[in-house]
């Protein structure tokens, strides 16, 4: 009997527990479970921290590497399981203190909320591409059923929509999967990536097209991304802070991972994955100035930060792909943490829309400071972690010399700052015919605060995670160490 | 209709659709077809089924989907359990709101098809009960046994009004299923020294394969696939009917 704390909990553990999920409704124990759940792999995940420094984890699922299936933890895919369990336990207190709509709270979002997490822990561990495909539709079915959860006339379409737009870039990427053992009769990411240069350029091409639609419509990246406002504005706000703070992260680090992965050399990749980054960011932050709908509004500024993060991660050097990772986790945060806000207002007021909610910084004062809060880390303000993030990326940018990716981050933080801040003007208007009710839901207010105190601690002291993400940007880059730790196994 | 303009007609953006998929079908046959099936050798595939004496399961192919790739089996059974639980949640879910309503309303079948249902429903069965035990010998396993499963139970409750499927009853069954395979799973990564998430930590002579019992853990896991796909495709089935 030997008890190991392997890879494969981060897996196995939210399985059994989705799995077992008609016990702990007879137990009266599903929110502390869904809750907990995401708590201990987060605990497991820090605890794992200093062993995967020195070398990547390889855990071996029956047969060895090139032939199995395997997980490959090393420092990137570590941070990510990190920050999906800290979102999930953020999440989760949300609902558990928050007295939430009884639709977040049954057996049904049980399974899928804990499948989600899980489906995206498994996209980022998983070493075999085939099994990626696996994990890439737990992640997509759960979020389908997550997102009609309301089932109101918008969240029925915003399923809808979801369901089948998701499920043609699932074909895409299939398709790409065939093609790849066609060519190469390997699954395992490793060995593909050692016998990718063998294949005719123009098959390369092709696969590499069809990855990209595919994973650039599951990403958000800018011309598949028409239908993500539909469904984070039909979707309940506490759910789309999970596409927002989860999914999307999941999916570009899985983009990038395939990216760096592949191709023995990023720069033949960088002109494009940077275009369409930089596109992204531009075009969404230029459609949120002119949103009505705070969940619209948020929509669009979640695609311009994927943007963003798209930008610095195209360049792979290693100062902006730290920098960018910094950033997946601090606009994991923000997003949550406004999203959380919008769900609180859409509570009270029934409605998200700007000319509705005039005045609401008087009748929920915490609320819209939080929302302040929030927007000022999007926008990278001093004293929070979003101005370290992006700090980050641009002395990236400058160490390269590369000078039009700052100026167009620059440009799009100023837009940023101009929509933003009108819906904070609109907050604070004082309007007579406000609506006055005062009725505090405390409790909800924790994982808010908490969330906050997050964002001021990394933006003071960012130097307690900073090589963490040097560490993790490394492990991303560093093709070499991928191929030898996975394939030299085998010899 | 002679009134509608043509171009209204003619759906311009339809059929644009139409013609850019069947260009990309045509594309990707064009790419596919050189590939003959023989044009592969070296692969994964081939590699694993040279290994499949160790696993001593007469059924290659099950060695390697229970086994070598049980992980995606895994993740397979739960995208499925996802699914029942998002059919269940938003069609069945009214049942609540307007109880009694859909019951009443089917007319009963006629007494042949009630008779004959009844009639077919335990050959039904054991036939998946025969097909799941059987999946480390011959052609056949979890999922395609858990779904006649499944369609014995289906074919009841369309021709059989006195016939109802306790919810609860099939909820339970699907989790422990999947609880068991998880743990199976687990214990094989326990209770073997050199452990691996779903390793065979049974005895797997090879001298046994090809009789009932052998090939340790598998049969096992693929009766556990079997129910639990049984009892999800059950209970998609289900879902659907009550909400008409």
């Amino acid at each position: 009997m030997a008890f190991q704390l392997t890879p494969v909990w981060f897996i196995a553990l939210p399985l059994l527990v989705a799995f077992a999920a008609p016990l702990w409704v007879r137990l009266g124990l599903l929110m502390s479970m869904l809750f907990a759940t995401p708590l201990v792999l987060f605990g497991l995940a820090v605890s794992l921290f200093p062993a995967v420094g020195d070398a990547p984890l390889l855990e071996t699922i029956v047969i060895a590497p090139p032939l199995g299936i395997h997980l490959h933890l090393d420092s990137a895919s570590l941070l990510m399981v990190a920050l999906f369990n800290l979102a999930g336990v953020l999440f989760a207190s949300f609902l558990w203190l928050g007295d939430t709509e009884p639709h977040l709270r049954g057996r049904g979002p049980f399974v899928l909320i804990l499948l989600l997490i899980t489906g995206c822990t498994g996209l980022v561990l998983t070493g075999d591409l085939f099994n990626l495909y696996v994990f890439l539709e737990i992640a997509g079915v759960s979020a389908y059923a997550l997102s009609a959860l309301r089932r109101d006339k918008t969240a029925l379409e915003a399923g809808l929509k979801y369901l089948i737009i998701g499920s043609v870039a699932a074909i895409f990427i299939l398709l790409a999967i065939v093609l790849l053992y066609l060519e190469t009769g390997q699954l395992n990411l490793a060995a593909l990536a050692r016998d990718f240069g063998d294949i005719p350029a123009a098959m390369q091409g092709l696969i590499g097209l069809l990855l990209l639609v595919g994973l650039g419509v599951k990403a958000e990246l800018f011309p598949f991304n028409v239908w993500v406002p539909d469904i984070y504005r039909g979707s309940d706000p506490a759910v789309t802070s999970l596409f927002s703070g989860i999914l999307v992260k999941a999916f570009l680090f899985v983009l990038f991972h395939l990216v760096f992965l592949l191709l023995a050399d990023p720069a033949v990749a960088r002109a494009w994955l940077m275009a369409l980054g930089a596109l992204t960011m531009l075009v969404a932050e230029l459609v949120a100035l002119r949103q009505q709908d705070m969940r619209r509004m948020l929509a669009y500024s979640s695609l311009g930060q994927v943007g963003l993060i798209t930008l610095a991660l195209g360049f792979a050097s290693e100062a902006t792909t730290a920098g960018a990772l910094f950033h997946m986790v601090n606009h994991t945060l923000v997003k949550m943490l406004l999203f959380f806000v919008a769900a609180l207002m859409l509570r009270r007021f029934l409605s998200l829309r700007l000319a509705d909610l005039r005045g609401v910084g008087h009748a929920m004062p915490v609320a819209t400071a939080l929302f302040v809060l929030g927007s000022l880390a999007v926008l990278g303000l001093p004293p929070l972690s979003g101005f370290v993030s992006k700090l980050c990326i641009l002395k990236g940018f400058a160490e390269a010399q590369a000078f039009w990716p700052i100026a167009l981050i620059l440009l799009a933080a100023l837009i940023e700052a101009g929509y933003y801040f009108r819906w904070i003007k609109v907050f604070y208007d004082s309007d007579p015919a406000a609506p006055q009710c005062r009725s505090d839901d405390g409790p909800a207010y924790l994982p808010l605060v908490l969330i906050a105190g997050l964002l001021l601690l990394l933006g003071v002291a960012p130097f307690l995670i900073e090589d963490w993400f040097v560490q993790a940007a490394r492990a991303l880059l560093g093709r070499g160490t991928i191929l030898e730790s996975v394939l030299g196994v085998q010899s | 209709m002679s009134q509608v303009p043509l171009r209204k007609r003619v759906r311009v953006k339809t059929l644009l659709l139409v013609l850019l998929c069947g260009w990309l079908l045509a594309l990707f046959l064009t790419i596919l077809l050189p590939h003959g099936l023989d044009g592969l050798s070296g692969t994964v595939g081939d590699a694993l089924l040279e290994r499949n004496a160790e696993t001593a399961s007469a059924n290659a192919v099950t060695s390697v989907v229970v086994s070598y790739r049980g992980f995606d089996t895994l993740g397979e059974v739960t995208v499925l359990f996802l699914a029942a639980t998002g059919v269940g949640m938003l069609f069945g879910g009214r049942r609540q709101e307007e109880t009694g309503a859909s019951v009443a309303r089917r007319a009963a079948p006629n007494e042949m098809m009630v008779t004959g249902a009844r009639l077919l429903f335990p050959v039904l069965l054991l036939l998946g009960v025969y097909i799941i035990a059987h999946g480390h010998l011959s052609p056949g396993g979890g999922f395609q046994g858990g779904v006649i499963i499944a369609t014995a139970f289906f074919l009841r409750l369309l021709a059989d009004p006195d016939f109802v499927l306790d919810h609860a009853r099939v909820g339970l069954l699907e989790s422990l299923s999947g609880s068991g395979f998880v743990l199976l799973g687990l214990l094989g990564l326990v209770l073997l020294s050199t452990g691996t998430f779903l390793g065979n930590f049974l005895p797997h002579p090879v001298e046994a394969m090809g009789r009932l019992v052998s090939a340790g853990v598998i049969p096992l896991i693929y009766v556990l696939v079997g129910v639990k796909v049984g009892a999800e495709v059950g209970a998609i089935f289900q879902d659907m009917l009550e909400q008409e």
